[in-house]
């Protein structure tokens, strides 16, 4: 009868494993990949707040950085300079930073939940604490190990089914709203990119050449050459932050795309096709991470 | 008084910063027929230009935190149930450790082995305290 169950459970057992394999790794791999692009906003190395210092800030020093007009010289024709305040640059760095934490931390529980070692239970101790004493349980050792192995693969293989059930429901409850903000904190990196940084440039523009008018006549061209150098390296900063950012804003997109894909494969998560198609996104956001990488090293 | 969400206050910095490019390219275009004083005139009033404009994207962005409120407590919310589930995943491993330390507390008592019956016991307290 003992050996009857034994072999029962361990047949149980094998079907199991056989129809489990909740294989979860192209969300954990997406969801791995997705962090790691998320983390390289730090790695642009601008801000609003540091554009403002080093521009805005410019209209009102006396010892400008760059060949720029003086303090006197900059804006007397038409009233005061404005006032070198950073606050709503501050507070424009703290949006993005926040949008950042929390799709950081909704990414990274959701690697965890699909990370293939979250479930792995181990009864190995509770087997061999039961063997030291079988006289008590009247099992044989042969019996008992056999129910271990019964025992841990089917608590494994229900977690597995809850974790895919959890991830599936999750997934698809939180992908309006993860839509919503990825659309708004690409909105904000957008106007970072496209107006912050393109004021640089053209601040850059409007001051070398206010320099090069102003002092025309005194100039030789060897130094207006040399100024003009100056100009060429310090609009050359600007882009780099450029590339970095339009790199950052395709990764973000990526990620945003490929969320959605999980919803709309939530019914079949592990099965194959599903998972090339998420793995495809997971190799674009991974390309993206490598060639910001090269963007920064160039710098 | 009506408020501008952060989408219009980015419209309004796009604006702005392409009246100054627009205000850049006459200047350049000009310079040769321009007066030193209104060359520097115009500069002035480009910077000032940039600088609203730069403002106004800074708020836009700033702004983008109350448009999405819901959504970042939504999906906070979601990591919390994430980690609700990462929980629950763990204590079934915390239920088997906790069986284990009774099954040796069990098997000390029943030998009558002191030792066993204390390490046993304290093996147990320390599985539930990590329960």
């Amino acid at each position: 009868m003992k050996n009857r169950i034994v072999f029962s459970l361990s047949l149980l057992a094998f079907t199991l494993a056989l129809a489990s394999c909740a294989n979860l790794s192209h969300i954990n791999t997406f969801a791995t990949v997705s962090v790691d692009a998320l983390s390289s906003k730090n790695a642009i190395g601008y801000s609003f707040e540091q554009s403002c210092r080093e521009f805005d800030c410019q209209l009102k020093s006396s010892a400008p950085i760059y060949y720029y007009p003086t303090k006197n010289e900059m804006g007397t024709a038409f009233g005061n300079p404005p006032a070198c305040n950073c606050d709503s640059f501050k507070n424009a760095d703290k949006t993005l930073s926040t949008i950042n934490a929390v799709l950081t931390a909704y990414l990274t529980g959701l690697a965890d939940l699909s990370d293939g070692k979250a479930v792995n239970y181990n009864y190995n101790d509770l087997v061999s604490a039961i063997n030291k004493n079988e006289a008590t349980f009247k099992l044989s050792d042969v019996e008992v190990t056999a129910l271990g192995k019964v025992a841990t693969i089917v608590s494994n293989d229900l977690m597995n089914t809850y974790r895919r059930n959890k991830l599936k429901t999750i997934v698809a409850k939180a992908d309006t709203p993860f839509q919503f903000i990825m659309a708004a904190y690409i909105r904000g990196m957008g106007y970072f990119k496209n107006i912050v940084l393109k004021n640089d440039q053209d601040y850059l523009v409007n001051w070398y050449s206010d320099y090069l008018v102003k002092n025309d006549a005194t100039l030789s061209p060897m130094e207006k050459a040399r100024i003009f150098q100056d100009y060429k390296a310090q609009k050359a900063k600007i882009v780099a932050y450029q590339a970095l950012v339009d790199n950052y804003i395709a990764a973000l997109k990526t990620i945003q795309a490929g969320h959605a894909e999980l919803v709309k494969n939530a019914a079949a998560l592990s099965v194959a096709n599903a998972k090339e198609v998420i793995n495809a996104y997971s190799a674009d956001i991974f390309s993206l991470i490598s060639e910001f990488k090269q963007l920064k090293s160039k710098q | 008084m009506a408020t501008l969400d952060s989408t219009q206050l980015g419209q309004l910095a796009q604006d702005y910063q392409s009246l100054g490019e627009a205000l850049m390219q006459y200047k350049l275009d000009n310079a040769a027929n321009l007066s030193s004083l209104e060359f520097q005139d115009l500069s002035g009033r480009i910077n000032l230009i940039m600088h609203n404009s730069n403002i106004l994207a800074a708020t836009a962005t700033y702004t983008i935190t109350a448009d999405i409120s819901g959504q970042l407590a939504a999906i906070s919310d979601a990591g919390n149930e994430i980690a609700g589930a990462l929980k629950t995943i763990r204590t079934v491993q915390t239920v088997i450790d906790i069986a284990t330390a009774v099954v040796n507390l069990g098997t000390s008592i029943i030998s009558l082995n002191v030792g066993g019956i204390i390490s046993g016991a304290s093996g147990l307290v320390t599985a539930i305290r990590n329960a």
